[in-house]
């Protein structure tokens, strides 16, 4: 009997003492992880607020000594095209995120909800394209934009992006996991098959629509190396193409860089923290689909 | 007027199949209009293209293989396809350890978990122009690297992204810091999914948390790491914005890779064949690596 209390009062201990090292040891690892992560982003927004002069002090200073705004007011006021390059990007999520999202989802609830002859096929087709990298169809997509003119065209941007997999496959799923009973009531009131989706499903399907469009916009917004193909007037660059081309062509002002790349930067980090739970489901979907 | 009957009935029946038929491809028909032309038609197209000479004033001109040859002795090909090789062989470990190191870590309860996994995944979010000129300006001579190594005392004025040695893994530094915590995600869904009894009856043995770590998670996870792996080769045999941005390919040739090539060659010198080429060759190799992968990692977990 008493080596029995023993024995139990060693199997309670001794996972404690052990969690205790192994919960310092985490959370100081965690601590050094949390520091390489946010260090660069700290030392931008401080950076924008430096002074010419001050930016280039050898060692740099991670703490400004004079916080001014002037580097926010001349990046967007001095670089002649900052907020056209805005505006530029606002409206191409804008566009994307309206006509991806009218696409996809009548695309997906085809899928999900009818049985046409063909449907598979295109179904298989379109999953073996996901393997094909985006740079070896930069080519043949430019070449067939120079034909309808849409090269140095923003809607040339906009529209080689509607042809994506991602989201049709994403409301497919949803739409199948919505209760049958929905049509089958507004079929029976003699709804259409387009009424129906307009007014029924739809409006149960805004939860997916809102994830959507929240990782839709994320993509858009940061896009790189698409928009960079297509256009090349200063007045026709998207965001990140502006900053991007802050740098090489006359000396770098890194005062402006950095104030400008906040621009890019805030608005994608706010959508992250606010809906948080939409990226890591996003994350944990890709997994599943693997 | 059993054969009248038998029309009767058949004549509706057929008519509406053939409606919910149109229906159903009016409902894809704005999607798959767009897929048709922008990527089954563009693939073909990049097959085609890659058998000829054209520059975009001319005609295109068949040229059978030629570009394909061309580009195994092209020397810049094959010293961006060394770079790449050698950036995946450093990023795709680093990244699946870091990841796989973080989730384990938010597996725990230990306290700020959420604080970290939104702090941590920060730096995915970003846009890659944003963190590369936020890279560039940290990796100056004057910069807070070379202000951190001369804190902790290696006295160094290091010129990373135009110096040759130090140019690419200065690129690999930035990706791994850019792309571990999506692994991490991968990861975390994953851990989760680890069903809790096997956990407690190892807790009953007596097996501590690290332990339990490396002798039941990591071995169910296999499917998650092929996954994770996959994805971290694909996207490194696929760099392409942080050459654009901070290096241009340089200095000498440092950090050229595919994909810059196919940029180069495709649209500042205007050989449309020869980059689709480039670009067929760079899906072949991304093919054939996720096979091999396939095989290796053997993704079926053994419960």
């Amino acid at each position: 009997m008493a080596t029995l209390a023993r024995a139990q009062t060693v199997a309670v201990h001794r996972p404690r003492f052990r969690l205790r090292i192994s919960r310092v040891l985490f959370l100081t690892i965690a601590a050094i992880f949390t520091a390489v992560a946010l260090a660069p982003f700290i030392l931008t927004v401080s950076g924008s607020f430096k002074t010419k002069s001050e930016i280039l002090d050898w060692p740099p200073t991670i703490i400004p000594t004079v916080i001014q705004w002037q580097n926010y007011v001349e990046v967007w006021t001095n670089s002649h095209f900052f907020p056209q390059w805005i505006a530029n990007s606002i409206f191409l999520a804008g566009f994307h995120l309206i006509a991806y999202i009218a696409i996809c989802s009548a695309a997906g609830y085809a899928f999900a909800r009818m049985n046409f002859p063909g449907a598979s096929v295109i179904f298989i087709a379109i999953l073996g394209s996901i393997m094909i990298p985006g740079q070896v169809l930069w080519v043949p997509k430019f070449l067939i934009l120079n034909q309808i003119g849409l090269v140095d065209n923003l809607f040339g941007i906009a529209l080689p992006n509607l042809a994506d997999v991602f989201g049709v496959f994403f409301m497919t799923q949803f739409f199948k996991s919505l209760p049958k009973e929905l049509e089958e009531a507004a079929s029976i009131d003699g709804a259409s098959t387009f009424r129906t989706f307009r007014q029924i499903i739809l409006p149960n399907a805004y939860p997916a629509l809102a994830a959507l469009a929240i990782l839709q916009f994320q993509g858009s917004w940061n896009a790189f190396q698409w928009p960079l193909i297509v256009v090349r007037s200063p007045e026709h660059l998207t965001l990140p193409l502006g900053l991007a081309s802050f740098q090489g062509l006359f000396g770098v002002n890194w005062n402006w860089v950095l104030a400008g790349a906040m621009f890019n930067a805030v608005p994608i980090i706010l959508l992250v923290i606010f809906f948080q739970k939409y990226f890591i489901r996003s994350a944990a979907s890709s997994a599943i689909k693997g | 007027m059993a054969v009248l009957a038998r029309g009767a009935v058949r004549r509706p029946s057929r008519f509406r199949y053939w409606r919910r038929w149109l229906t159903a491809y009016l409902f894809i028909a704005p999607w798959l209009i767009f897929l048709l032309v922008f990527i089954a038609g563009a693939i073909v197209l990049a097959v085609y293209f890659s058998f000829t000479d054209y520059d975009l004033l001319s005609d295109p001109v068949f040229v059978g293989l030629k570009n394909y040859q061309k580009a195994f002795q092209d020397e810049s090909f094959l010293h961006a396809i060394r770079n790449v090789a050698t950036y995946t062989a450093v990023v795709v470990p680093s990244q699946t350890f870091i990841g796989l190191v973080m989730a384990a870590i938010l597996d725990r309860k230990i306290p700020f978990r959420r604080f970290f996994r939104i702090a941590w995944y920060l730096p995915c979010v970003a846009s890659s122009v944003v963190t590369t000129l936020i890279f560039m300006w940290l990796f100056l001579p004057d910069g807070f690297i070379n202000a951190a190594l001369n804190f902790v005392g290696i006295d160094v004025r290091i010129n990373w992204l135009g110096d040759e040695a130090t140019a690419l893994p200065s690129i690999m530094f930035m990706n791994i810091w850019a792309t571990a915590a999506t692994m991490m995600l991968i990861f975390l869904a994953a851990i989760q999914d680890v069903p809790g009894p096997i956990y407690e009856a190892a807790n009953l043995d007596g097996a501590g948390p690290i332990r339990q770590f490396f002798q039941i998670t990591l071995p169910l996870m296999r499917p998650a790491i092929f996954l994770v792996v996959l994805l971290g080769t694909i996207g490194c045999f696929q760099l392409y914005d942080q050459v654009k941005i901070a290096t241009n390919g340089g200095p000498n040739e440092a950090t050229l890779t595919v994909t810059y090539l196919i940029w180069r060659q495709g649209f500042r010198d205007l050989n449309m064949g020869y980059a689709s080429a480039m670009g067929v060759i760079l899906f072949a190799g991304i093919f054939v690596i996720s096979l091999i992968q396939r095989r290796v990692l053997d993704v079926r977990p053994d419960y």
